[in-house]
């Protein structure tokens, strides 16, 4: 493993940010980086960015960033040495990285037994003991019977936590309060990690609640040298996803984070770690110890507020790491300096548990300034698809100290622009000011803990509405060439008193807009909202309303508006006339709950009986008419309430072939 | 000077805009209540929510029926004009039933077609808001049986719809007689529950013709007529609803005309608000008509033409909204070298296809010995050839005096412009009260078979004289008898002709060849 080895073109089997974050790190090595791609991404920066691209197959990651055989065979076409699989896909696949090193291509991380070892939480677990670092007490035996693993939840207490040994990610984790529950949830429990990872191994941990996540920083190199690059905290998260990340660790303890960082440097010395990795730990409520829960063998996704306090390029750390140079540093050359957040811009609604949002990016500006980095998969034009992760990009704020760092934070977030698609943008900037980030008191409970029924979008108030209205109203203006459109709302009658008044609605509300040019007066419920120099250009509308001017950010997607000025944000759908009317739409017949005949015929069959309950569309008899077989369906849902025909009788046109009661609450 | 006129012309304009505020608020309150209980939208809303939002409307004389039927007619109870919906221009004729039940007036009928004739010049589908109860029975020989009455609103509407002009109704409230061919001679048809009837005869009529007893809804309501009778092709819930479907029955016409878009306009340097200093209080105190042109063309830019010859007429080419357009205004009366200079620019624009607007303030062609023996007969005759035939399209405004011959020449409704609009400080007659008063006195004078006049005859012929030239030749005299497509404000006239040489701009067949030389004169 010492050998060094040459490499001078790098594929990159990852997309997205981390995508253009190794192209990066190659141009500054003077390396040549291959992208590869799948269908969904072909017109992604990452893959335009890489000197060479290659694509290997259709949207969903199985079939491309996942297919192991087609990157090994771009790795061959595009002349490639080094492989670096960036974070998830294929970043932590053992198998993957032995393919690799099969292949003679050099895997950019640790050796495939380290991933192999590591990824067992159980052997990570017991390899951390053996090393002496602290973990959770818990039970990780290999008797996996019910009665043995309720053996070992007395012992560790409750609550405690079952996870799937196989697992990771979260799922296959089950919190359990009470000894009651306990059988019931370890046979849950091992159902679904068989069907997830088809390996039913269980681990009891006690349940540490409310603690802090913190993760170690390491590099090793292929010379036997393990050093630390300090820590970081990545405690606010929701559904056990990280959110918002920062370094260094707030309120630890000196001796407690010396403490921490040397357990980790530990653990990686003593399986001869020799790549980037990081060590991630629980600390205690109280901060008064840390355990173990897993290590990392890749580049993590956060890996940037490492950078931005000591100064590195991690990378590029990873890339020499790999081709056999030593570490470039010492322990002692290794300084944290300022400190430094993360925020994960995603392409979701945190007011919907946080439903991934698609749709195509028409605007997108990121925020510029002294400390202000934004890693970004994206840019205006991007369609953002269901297949990969919703996490569009990253904004990295740096500042002297964690105030500083947080209040630029804060401000960057207020000036990033993203139109088209909806993000957690608004969320991320509440969570910013939750007194307990603010006091650096956050937890892994701190959003569940803010927003116990779940975050909500701000609810909009009159003036935001009215400002909604306006912004699809002036839009409308713009649709048609020349006066016809360029004057707006013309009326010969508007200067003596008789404006046009356009109408449009919220839920079932009509508002309607007395539209004077540059004057719009929106009412709605009685209550008039007057709005004077409105001007919408370039998705920013201006308006002066009781002698403040308002600057709001229109991203317009169909009906739905979503209005932001201060970082706060607002949904509100504002329907047209035909918009409001579009379901009351009869294309069809109208439904009712008697079913006629629609010409004279004879009834050769009846399909259904008094009482039957029917479905809309589902077939009631058949009648024969004009030497034509007719099936008569059922014009609504229901039970049959009266079914006055019976085979070989003949109808009138108009004849009642039956009534049908229409089910309970369907008339709600 | 500058102030007074000012302050008369802003009097004049305050005028305008209380009786139109009278007449938008359509009839009296009683029956506006009324209708409003019944769930039904007042004819401007409809209008409002049928049309594009943020897009213009243009309404055709407001102010018919203006003084007549002792002011309850107001708008003579239909509201016509075009607009946008679904992207396209339509014709929309929409009746109000808060106005004497909708019925048909001698104007009423005019309005009507007017709004049909600019349609079919126009090459727009008409959509028809019907709300009203056929012809107005009082008034029935002024609005039934002539060639111009109530029969040619339908034959107008199977011509277009043969035309290929889409003819589509909406029925919000009872059509009986009449009213009921409005929607029945429709391509398409949508009625409103509830409130929508169509009937040939009402249930009165029914019980005396044969005496059959039965309720208006039986006997023509929307349900019956969308499921039954199949006179309606759709059936709305409510107006609101009625209204959606019309605009996606006009989306679905087929590709929409593309308007023109011209390119990046100017304002003018002067806004509209200038020519309250500009036009003279006093007609009989001239003023420039350069100053109009300038408040009308973008960027107040103009390119004259013969500016040094036949100087009572301006001409000049120019843009409007971006348009081109050829503009000829007076600076006194025409004399033989300003109409032929009028013949030979309009020829010229008719070459170019370019259309014409004619600024009318006018006192006439000059009358006297010199202008006989120099021809201006004949000369005069040049011009109104020249404007009669000319194959582009037409513009009038009556800025000011639109008298005698001068009203031909200058393309007067007789000549059929496309559109033609009047100023409230203009006026229309065959000569001003004074000319007329002096002339029939002076007739009265040399009337050899008479007794000399006594003073106080003259004192009854002078006062009568003044008294019907001062009412007939007063601007809403003339627009309550649909003389003109409506009075609007100096300020308005700019973006009025804008929408109306969109309009022309986007005729099907605008570009056409076959132009004729221009004849030096």
């Amino acid at each position: 493993m010492s050998v060094p080895a040459s490499i001078t073109r790098i594929l990159i089997a990852n997309r997205g940010e981390i995508g253009r974050r190794i192209v990066r790190a190659c141009r500054n090595l003077g390396l040549e980086a291959v992208a590869v791609y799948s269908d969904a991404d072909r017109d992604a920066p990452f893959v335009r960015e890489a000197d060479c691209a290659v694509p290997i197959g259709p949207a969903p990651a199985v079939e491309s960033y996942l297919n192991r055989k087609r990157i090994l065979e771009a790795a061959r076409l595009s002349g490639a040495d080094a492989i670096h699989p960036g974070y998830g896909f294929l970043a932590e696949n053992a198998d993957f990285a032995e393919a690799c090193a099969e292949a003679g291509l050099t895997f950019i991380g640790p050796s495939p037994e380290i991933i192999r070892r590591m990824g067992s939480k159980i052997e990570a677990k017991r390899l951390a003991a053996e090393a002496g670092v602290p973990i959770v007490p818990g039970y990780d035996g290999a008797e996996q019977s019910v009665e043995a693993l309720a053996e070992a939840a007395e012992e560790v207490g409750f609550p405690l936590l079952l996870k799937a040994s196989a697992g990771g990610g979260g799922r296959g984790m089950r919190v359990v309060r009470t000894a009651a529950d306990l059988a019931c949830e370890i046979r849950a429990a091992r159902r679904e990690a068989e069907s997830a990872f088809g390996d039913g191994t269980l681990l009891v941990e006690r349940r540490i609640e409310n603690g802090r996540h913190v993760e170690a920083q390491i590099a090793g190199d292929r010379h036997g040298t393990v050093l630390h690059l300090f820590e970081r905290d990545c405690s606010p998260q929701r559904n056990n996803q990280k959110v918002i990340e920062e370094a260094p660790a707030p309120g630890l303890a000196p001796e407690l984070r010396a403490a921490m960082l040397d357990s980790a440097v530990k653990l990686a010395e003593s399986v001869g770690y020799d790549s980037l990795g990081t060590v991630e730990f629980l600390v205690e409520p109280d901060r008064s110890a840390f355990h173990f829960l897993e290590m990392n063998t890749r580049l993590q996704v956060e890996h940037p507020v490492t950078e931005m306090v000591t100064g590195m390029d991690l990378v590029e750390l990873q890339i020499r790491i790999a081709r056999g140079e030593p570490l470039p540093f010492t322990q002692a050359d290794v300084a944290c300096a300022g400190h430094a957040f993360e925020l994960r811009i995603a392409a979701e609604d945190p007011a919907e548990s946080y439903r991934p949002e698609t749709g195509r990016i028409v605007r997108y500006e990121e925020p510029e300034g002294e400390g202000i980095r934004v890693d970004s998969g994206v840019e205006a034009g991007s369609v953002v698809g269901h297949h990969y992760d919703s996490m569009l990009s990253k904004l990295i704020v740096r500042g002297g100290d964690r105030e500083a760092a947080l209040k630029a934070a804060v401000a960057a977030l207020k000036r990033f622009r993203i139109d088209g698609i909806g993000t957690n943008r608004a969320f991320l900037r509440d969570l910013l000011e939750l007194p307990d980030m603010i006091a650096g008191r956050h937890h892994t409970g701190s959003i569940a803990e803010a927003f116990p029924d779940g975050w909500q979008a701000p609810s909009p108030t009159p003036l935001d509405e009215a400002l909604a209205v306006a912004a699809r109203h002036l839009d409308a203006r713009g649709q048609i060439n020349g006066p016809w459109g360029s004057l707006g709302a013309w009326r010969v009658t508007a200067p003596a008193g008789r404006p046009a008044e356009a109408v449009y609605f919220i839920g079932e509300r009509p508002v309607t807009v007395e539209d004077r040019g540059c004057s719009l007066t929106v009412a709605a419920d009685g209550e008039r909202i007057a709005l004077d120099h409105v001007n919408l250009s370039d998705g920013v509308l201006t308006a002066e309303h009781e002698g403040l001017r308002h600057t709001i950010a229109v991203d317009r997607t169909g009906p739905v508006l979503l209005l932001e000025a201060d970082g706060r944000q607002v949904r509100i759908e504002v329907r047209t006339l035909e918009e409001a009317h579009a379901d009351t739409n009869r294309h069809g017949p109208a439904g009712g709950p008697i079913l006629h005949a629609p010409m004279p015929g004879q009834v050769i069959e009846v399909r259904v009986s008094e009482g039957d309950e029917v479905d809309a569309g589902a077939p009631v008899v058949v009648l024969e008419a004009m030497k034509l077989m007719q099936t008569l369906a059922a014009p609504m849902a229901g039970r049959i309430d009266s079914l006055p025909v019976k085979p070989g009788m003949t109808v009138e046109a108009g004849a009642v072939i039956a009534v049908i009661a229409p089910r309970e609450g369907t008339d709600e | 000077m500058n102030l007074s006129n000012r302050e008369a012309n802003e009097a004049t304009i305050l005028d305008l805009r209380e009786r139109i505020a009278l007449v938008s608020h359509g009839g009296p309150d009683a029956h506006r209540r009324r209708h409003a209980e019944r769930g039904k939208l007042f004819v401007r809303d409809r209008i409002d929510r049928l049309v594009d939002p943020g897009t213009a409307f243009l309404e055709f004389s407001p102010l018919a029926a203006w003084g007549q039927y002792g002011g309850e007619v107001p708008a003579a109870g239909i509201v016509t004009g075009v607009g946008m919906v679904s992207g396209r221009p339509v014709a929309i004729i929409a009746n109000d039933a808060t106005v004497k039940g909708g019925s048909f007036f001698h104007e009423t009928v005019r309005k009507h077609i007017r709004a049909q004739e600019i349609a079919e010049q126009n090459g727009l589908p008409c959509l028809y808001l019907v709300d009203c109860g056929g012809a107005y029975l009082p008034e029935q020989d002024r609005v039934f049986p002539d060639r111009d009455h109530f029969g040619n609103t339908f034959h107008r509407q199977c011509a277009m719809s043969a035309k290929g002009l889409p003819q589509i109704s909406i029925v919000f409230g009872g059509c009986t007689a009449g009213g009921a061919y409005i929607p029945a001679l429709s391509d398409q048809v949508i009625m409103v529950e509830g409130n929508a009837r169509i009937h040939l005869g009402g249930p009165s009529i029914v019980k005396v013709a044969i005496n059959e007893e039965v309720d208006g809804e039986t006997l023509g309501g929307a349900a019956m007529h969308t499921s039954v009778s199949g006179v309606s092709d759709h059936l709305a819930a409510n107006e609101d609803e009625a209204l959606a479907l019309a605009r996606r029955l006009v989306a679905d016409l087929g590709p929409a005309r593309e308007m023109p878009a011209p390119e990046a306009v100017d304002p003018p340097l002067n806004d509209g608000d200038s020519l309250l200093d500009i036009v003279s209080a006093d007609p009989k105190t001239p003023y420039d008509v350069r100053d109009i042109f300038r408040a009308l063309a973008d960027g107040s830019r103009f390119s004259e033409f013969k500016p040094d010859w036949g100087k009572t007429l301006v001409a000049a080419t120019a843009r409007i909204h971006g348009f081109e357009i050829g503009i000829l205004g007076n600076n006194g009366a025409l004399l033989s070298d300003s109409s032929l200079k009028a013949a030979h620019f309009i020829q010229m624009c008719n070459q170019r296809r370019i259309p014409l607007l004619f600024l009318q303030n006018i006192t006439g062609f000059m009358v006297g010995t010199e202008a006989e023996r120099g021809g201006i007969a004949k000369d005069s005759a040049k011009m109104v050839y020249a404007m009669s035939t000319a194959r582009v399209p037409r513009l009038t405004v009556i800025v000011g005096g639109s008298y005698g011959a001068g009203n031909y020449g200058m393309c007067g409704r007789g000549f059929r412009p496309d559109f033609l609009f009047s100023w409230p400080m203009s006026r229309i007659a065959t000569m001003s009260a004074d000319i007329a008063s002096n002339v029939l006195l002076e007739l009265r004078r040399t009337n050899v078979k008479a007794q000399p006049p006594t003073g106080e005859e003259l004192a009854e012929i002078e006062s009568r004289t003044r008294a019907q030239y001062a009412e007939q030749s007063d601007p809403y005299y003339a627009t309550s008898r649909l003389w003109d497509d409506g009075i609007i404000e100096p300020g308005q006239t700019r973006d009025v002709l804008g929408l109306c040489l969109a309009l022309i701009a986007a005729r099907p067949g605008m570009a056409r060849d076959g132009h004729s030389p221009v004849y030096r004169m």
